[in-house]
C-alpha cells in the first residue's frame, strides 16, 4: 500500500511541477509539503524521492542497469553489458557496479524487473537439477 | 557398478549440459496476508499464472496470481505463508497451474496441489492437467443416458442420476450428506467408475475415518481423496475443487466415467470471500464477492456426458452444499441450485423421525436423470412416486386413524409402507435388481397387510430368497435393464409366499401371546 501511495503522489507532483518557472515550483512543492504534513504523511518523503527519480529517469529514456560481479569487470565489459541492455530495452543506459563474492563468477545484470543470470552460482545450480533429475 | 561407469556417465551428463541463460522478470513482495501477497514488479506477468517465491533461507513456494494492478500484483499462496517476508524475491514460472493426473493418483489421497499426504509415497506420474480449464463445449457433449447407480433406493427410482449430470445434495449438518456420498462412491466398487472425493475445509478426523471406511470396503482402489483440510490455507480451499475435477478430466477423456464429489462447496465459497475480502476485491451480497456465482457455474460445467467421438466418457458431478437451518434460500445455495441438474434436499426432522437418508421426496428432483433410469426400474418406479405424493398429501390426517373412509386409509397405508421400505441403512448399498424389487412389492399392495415394523425383516428375507431361488430373475433384470413378463410372473408368486409365511407367523404369535396371556390368568386365579 505504501508503496502505491508513494508512487501515486510522486507521478501527481511530477506531473504538477513539469515545464513551470522556477518560482512556480518552489510554491507548488510547498504546497506539497503541507499537504503532505496536514494527512501525516511526512514518512512517505524519502519513497517519493525515489519515485520522483525513478520518474524522471523514466521520462528522460534512461534505465538504471545493475551489475552485479564477484570482482569488478573490466571497461570493455561493462561497455558490452550497457549495449545489450539498451539494445533489449531501446533506452540509454546508466550502468552501476556492485560486487558480490558469492557469484563465484560471471554477472548478474538487473534492470526494471528483469534479471539476466550470467553468474557460475546460478549455473551451477542448473547443473545441480540436471544431475538430480 | 564400476568406477569407470560412473565417471563415464557423469562425463556424458556433463557434456550434454547446456546452459541456457534467459532473462527473467522477478518482482519483490511488498505485503503478505493470510494466504495472499502483493508482489511488486512483474510487469509482463499473466492472470492466472503460477509464481514461485523465494524466502530468505531459499525455501520456495508457490503461488497463483488473481489480481493485476496498476502497481502491483496480487497473487494467493500454497503452503506455509508465515516465512515469507517483505522484500523476497518472486520469479515469474510461465506456467499455468497443473496437478499430476492418470493411475497414479487412484486410491491416494493427496493435497490440491496433487502431492500426497497419505504416506505412501511419491506419486509417479508424468502427465499433468491444467487446474483451470474451459468446460467441453456443445459440439464435444450428448445428453445424459445412462444411469449412475448409487445403490441407495430412494434416490435410484424416484431422483435417478444420470452419467455426466450435476446433482446437489443440500441439507443441515448432520443430516447424512456426506453419507450418501459414500455409499455412493462405495457402491460403484466393480462398476469401473473413477471416484475422487473432494474435502473442502473439512476435518481430517472425519477424512481419516471415510478413508478407512473406503479401504475396509474395498472401494479405495477406484478413489482419489482431494484433501485442504480445516487447518490448510484458504487459497487450498479454493483450488481443491478445480484440482479434483482436473484429476477427473483426465479419466472422461480415456473414455472412463468418473464421479467427482465436492463436499462442500459452501465452505469453498466461503474460502474464496477470505482471499477476496484480502485482496480488497469489493464484496456483495453476504460478503461474497461478485464473480461467487461464476467460480461455482465454471466448475460444475465441466461435468459432462462426452460424445461417442470425443470418446463417451463422463463426468457426473455430486456437489454438497450445507444450509444453516433448513435456509435454501440464502445466497449460496440458490446459486448452486440454479447451476445444478436438479437436488436431493435432506431435513433434520425426517433425519429425528428416523427416515434415514432423511430425503424430502417433495423439494428433491432431478431434471435430467428419469431419461437415464432403466426400464425395469421405470416400470416400478412410476407408481411409487404417485403413491408417495398421494400419501404426503393425506399425511396429515393420519393421526384421526379410524375416522377415516377405506379408501383413505388403504392410500395411508400404503404410503407408510412405502416410507417404510424406502429406508436404508449407511455403507449398505442395494443392487438394482433387489431394489427393483422390493418396490414391486410395496408398489403393488403386496405389503399392506404386513405390519410396519416387520418390512425391514421381510426385505432382508426376500433378498435372501431372490439370492437363494431365484438367482436367475436378478441376472435378467442386470443385464437387459428389464423385467420381463415371465421374471414378473415368478417374482409375484416368489413375494406372494413369503407375505404368507409372514402373516401365518405373526398369526402364531398372536396365538401364543394369547394364550400365555389366559395362562397367567388362570394362574392368578
Amino acid at each position: 500500500m505504501k508503496k502505491d501511495q508513494a508512487k501515486i503522489l510522486a507521478r501527481g507532483v511530477y506531473t504538477a511541477i513539469a515545464e513551470k518557472g522556477k518560482n512556480e515550483v518552489e510554491s507548488i512543492v510547498n504546497n506539497f509539503l503541507a499537504y503532505l504534513k496536514d494527512h501525516r504523511l511526512n514518512f512517505l518523503i524519502p519513497s517519493i524521492l525515489e519515485e520522483l527519480e525513478n520518474i524522471y529517469l523514466d521520462e528522460k529514456g534512461i534505465v538504471k542497469t545493475t551489475v552485479s560481479s564477484k570482482d569488478k569487470l573490466a571497461e570493455k565489459e561493462v561497455k558490452q553489458i550497457s549495449d545489450l541492455v539498451s539494445q533489449k530495452s531501446g533506452k540509454v543506459v546508466q550502468v552501476k557496479e556492485t560486487e558480490d563474492k558469492d557469484l563465484i563468477g560471471g554477472a548478474v545484470i538487473r534492470y526494471e524487473d528483469k534479471v539476466i543470470d550470467l553468474s557460475i552460482k546460478k549455473q551451477l545450480k542448473n547443473l545441480a537439477k540436471q544431475l538430480a533429475s | 557398478m564400476s568406477y569407470d561407469y560412473l565417471v563415464k556417465s557423469l562425463q556424458k551428463q556433463l557434456e550434454d549440459f547446456k546452459s541456457d541463460v534467459k532473462e527473467e522478470s522477478f518482482g519483490e513482495v511488498i505485503e503478505v496476508g493470510d494466504g495472499i501477497a502483493k508482489v511488486s514488479g512483474l510487469s509482463d506477468v499473466m492472470s492466472s499464472e503460477m509464481l514461485e517465491f523465494e524466502t530468505s533461507d531459499g525455501e520456495k513456494i508457490y503461488g497463483v496470481v488473481l489480481n493485476l494492478e496498476e502497481y502491483s500484483v496480487g497473487a494467493i499462496i500454497f503452503g506455509e505463508y508465515k516465512n515469507l517476508k517483505e522484500g523476497d524475491k518472486v520469479r515469474r514460472t510461465e506456467r499455468i497451474l497443473e496437478v499430476p493426473v492418470g493411475e497414479a493418483v487412484v486410491g491416494r489421497v493427496v493435497n490440491p496441489l496433487g502431492e500426497p499426504v497419505d504416506g505412501k509415497g511419491d506419486i509417479k506420474s508424468n502427465q499433468f492437467y491444467p487446474v483451470e480449464k474451459i468446460a467441453p463445449g456443445v459440439i464435444a457433449r450428448q445428453s445424459v443416458g445412462e444411469p449412475l447407480k448409487t445403490g441407495i433406493k430412494v434416490i435410484d427410482s424416484i431422483i435417478p442420476i444420470g452419467k455426466g449430470q450435476r446433482e446437489l445434495i443440500i441439507g443441515d449438518r448432520q443430516t447424512g450428506k456426506t453419507a450418501l456420498a459414500i455409499d455412493t462412491i462405495i457402491n460403484q466398487k466393480g462398476k469401473d467408475v473413477i471416484c475422487i472425493y473432494v474435502a473442502v475445509g473439512q476435518k481430517e478426523s472425519k477424512i481419516a475415518k471415510i478413508v478407512g471406511k473406503l479401504e475396509e470396503t474395498g472401494a479405495m482402489e477406484h478413489t482419489t481423496i482431494v484433501l485442504a483440510g480445516a487447518s490448510d490455507s484458504a487459497s487450498m480451499a479454493y483450488i481443491a475443487p478445480y484440482a479434483g475435477v482436473a484429476m477427473g478430466e483426465y479419466f472422461m477423456d480415456q473414455g472412463k466415467d468418473v464421479l467427482v464429489i465436492y463436499d462442500d462447496l459452501s465452505k469453498h465459497a466461503v474460502a474464496y470471500r477470505q482471499i477476496s475480502l484480502l485482496l480488497k476485491r469489493p464484496p456483495g451480497r453476504e460478503a461474497y464477492p461478485g464473480d461467487v456465482f461464476y467460480i461455482h457455474s465454471r466448475l460444475l460445467e465441466r461435468a459432462a456426458k462426452m460424445s461417442e467421438k470425443e470418446g463417451g466418457g463422463s463426468l457426473t458431478a455430486l456437489p454438497i452444499i450445507e444450509t444453516q437451518a433448513g435456509d435454501i434460500s440464502a445466497y449460496i445455495p440458490t446459486n448452486v441450485i440454479s447451476i445444478t441438474d436438479g437436488q436431493i434436499f435432506l431435513e433434520t426432522d425426517l433425519f429425528y423421525k428416523g427416515v434415514r437418508p432423511a430425503l424430502n421426496a417433495g423439494l428433491s428432483v432431478s431434471r435430467v436423470g428419469s431419461a437415464a433410469q432403466v426400464k425395469a426400474m421405470k416400470k416400478v418406479a412410476g407408481k411409487l412416486k404417485l403413491d408417495l405424493a398421494q400419501f404426503r398429501e393425506l399425511e396429515a390426517f393420519a393421526q384421526f386413524g379410524s375416522d377415516l373412509d377405506e379408501s383413505t386409509r388403504k392410500q395411508i397405508a400404503r404410503g407408510t409402507r412405502i416410507t417404510e421400505i424406502l429406508k436404508q441403512g449407511q455403507y449398505n448399498p442395494i443392487p438394482q435388481p433387489k431394489q427393483v424389487a422390493i418396490i414391486y412389492a410395496a408398489t403393488n399392495g403386496y405389503l399392506d397387510e404386513l405390519p410396519v415394523e416387520n418390512l425391514d425383516a421381510f426385505e432382508e428375507k426376500l433378498f435372501a430368497k431372490l439370492d437363494n431361488e431365484a438367482k436367475d430373475i436378478l441376472d435378467n433384470i442386470e443385464k437387459t435393464g428389464e423385467l420381463s413378463e415371465s421374471d414378473e410372473e415368478k417374482l409375484k408368486k416368489l413375494i406372494a409366499e413369503l407375505v404368507d409365511m409372514e402373516e401365518k407367523l405373526s398369526d402364531n404369535k398372536e396365538e401364543e401371546s394369547a394364550k400365555k396371556e389366559e395362562d397367567k390368568k388362570e394362574e392368578d386365579k
